[in-house]
């Protein structure tokens, strides 16, 4: 997917990877790795703007923790992040259903 | 310097354009992410080297990602534009009121302005100092809390001379701390030299207000000067230094690149 198909939707990816559970940076570009199978073509440091920016908005919320020597900050989701994520999920889900509905009629050449 | 997350982290940092508060912050999150992803690479069979470039280049353009990360918003940045517009009626209120150290400390015919004045410059300089540094507005707040109270109890009672002294470096510093914290809030370079300045200017003007112009060679005026001398030479050692740093850099890099280069095994045939 390309990158600025993936930046789009980069807030919602970030809160469901988030929502298994708080973890930090590395950590979350991980599991986005992991459950689109490497098909997001997205700069790992893209993710870095899009929590502060969530954080701002009061979606995420973080802290500093210490791991092998190295400070490391932690992204958990708030209450509002959490409603914000079934609501954003809710829409992606109608959206790409609809989106779905008419690209699948379109017959190859 | 060779190894390319240090690399990386120097040129991220030397991109931090000014005003992106969270450089530091971006900085130290993205040594942990880079230190991790080369770990991972290392367990997966590659060199250390390449691990660490290959980390470097899923992390992705430092000068891209610094342009992402928001400026500072909501509370934290309401309070310090609060706290910007406190300083300024602050200062009015204490250029009004005009507390000098004269033998008055405080001139008596707007004495609670005056008060009122360096009590809100203390308290506006204290909020801009928190948002950047707990220990910064700590200090203000016991140095200009001191100040404050012994200006305004004279509790020094015929001790005039510490009253005087105490008045001085009081407004000095809460003088420095606003300059400093409007700098930070604006994200300039050098704050720290910008507040030593501000606060040289100020214990130049209290020493003028004294004795105007005639006093250059007494303590308090030496020390206005030693600050503004010492902000300037911060100032500028914080602008120029990482540029001077970075070209050395960008050369050591250079350097050591065209070397590798040329010792290269040449491959058989």
């Amino acid at each position: 997917m390309k990158p600025d198909m993936v930046r789009g939707h980069l807030d919602l990816l970030v809160l469901a990877a988030v929502d298994q559970g708080a973890t930090h940076g590395y950590a979350i570009a991980d599991r986005l790795r992991l459950r689109t199978e490497g098909n997001l073509d997205l700069a790992e440091g893209s993710l870095y703007p899009a929590l502060y920016r969530l954080e701002e908005g009061g979606l995420l919320k973080s802290d500093w923790t210490e791991a092998n020597g190295r400070r490391r900050r932690v992204y958990a989701l708030t209450r509002k992040g959490r409603t914000a994520l079934t609501s954003k999920a809710r829409e992606w889900e109608s959206f790409s259903r609809a989106v779905s509905r008419v690209v699948t009629q379109v017959s190859p050449r | 310097m060779s190894d390319p997350i240090t690399c990386y982290l120097a040129d991220l940092e030397a991109q931090g354009a000014a005003g992106r508060t969270d450089t530091a912050r971006l900085r130290e999150e993205a040594e942990d992410h880079l230190r991790e992803a080369a770990t991972r690479y290392v367990e997966m069979g590659l060199a250390p080297d390449e691990a660490a470039g290959r980390a470097v280049v899923d992390f992705g353009d430092a000068g891209s990602i610094l342009s992402e990360v928001p400026h500072r918003k909501g509370k934290d940045m309401k309070l310090r534009y609060l706290a910007g517009g406190l300083a300024m009626i602050s200062l009015s209120g204490l250029s009004f009121g005009h507390i000098t150290s004269s033998g008055d400390v405080v001139n008596s015919a707007h004495e609670p302005i005056a008060l009122a004045g360096f009590a809100g410059m203390v308290l506006a300089g204290a909020l801009l100092a928190l948002a950047a540094s707990a220990a910064a507005s700590l200090i203000l707040l016991l140095v200009g809390g001191g100040t404050y109270w012994a200006l305004s109890t004279d509790a020094t009672g015929d001790l005039g001379l510490y009253v005087v002294s105490a008045g001085h470096f009081g407004s000095l510093a809460a003088a420095a701390f606003v300059a400093w914290g409007i700098a930070r809030l604006l994200g300039a370079r050098g704050a720290t030299g910008i507040g030593l300045v501000a606060g040289g200017v100020t214990s130049l003007l209290l020493n003028g207000a004294h004795e105007p112009l005639g006093g250059l060679g007494d303590g308090q005026a030496n020390l206005g000067i030693a600050a503004i001398g010492t902000g300037w030479a911060l100032i500028l050692v914080t602008n120029l230094a990482p540029r001077l740093v970075n070209r050395m850099r960008g050369f050591v890099a250079r350097f050591l690149l065209g070397l590798s280069r040329k010792l290269e095994p040449v491959s058989q045939p």
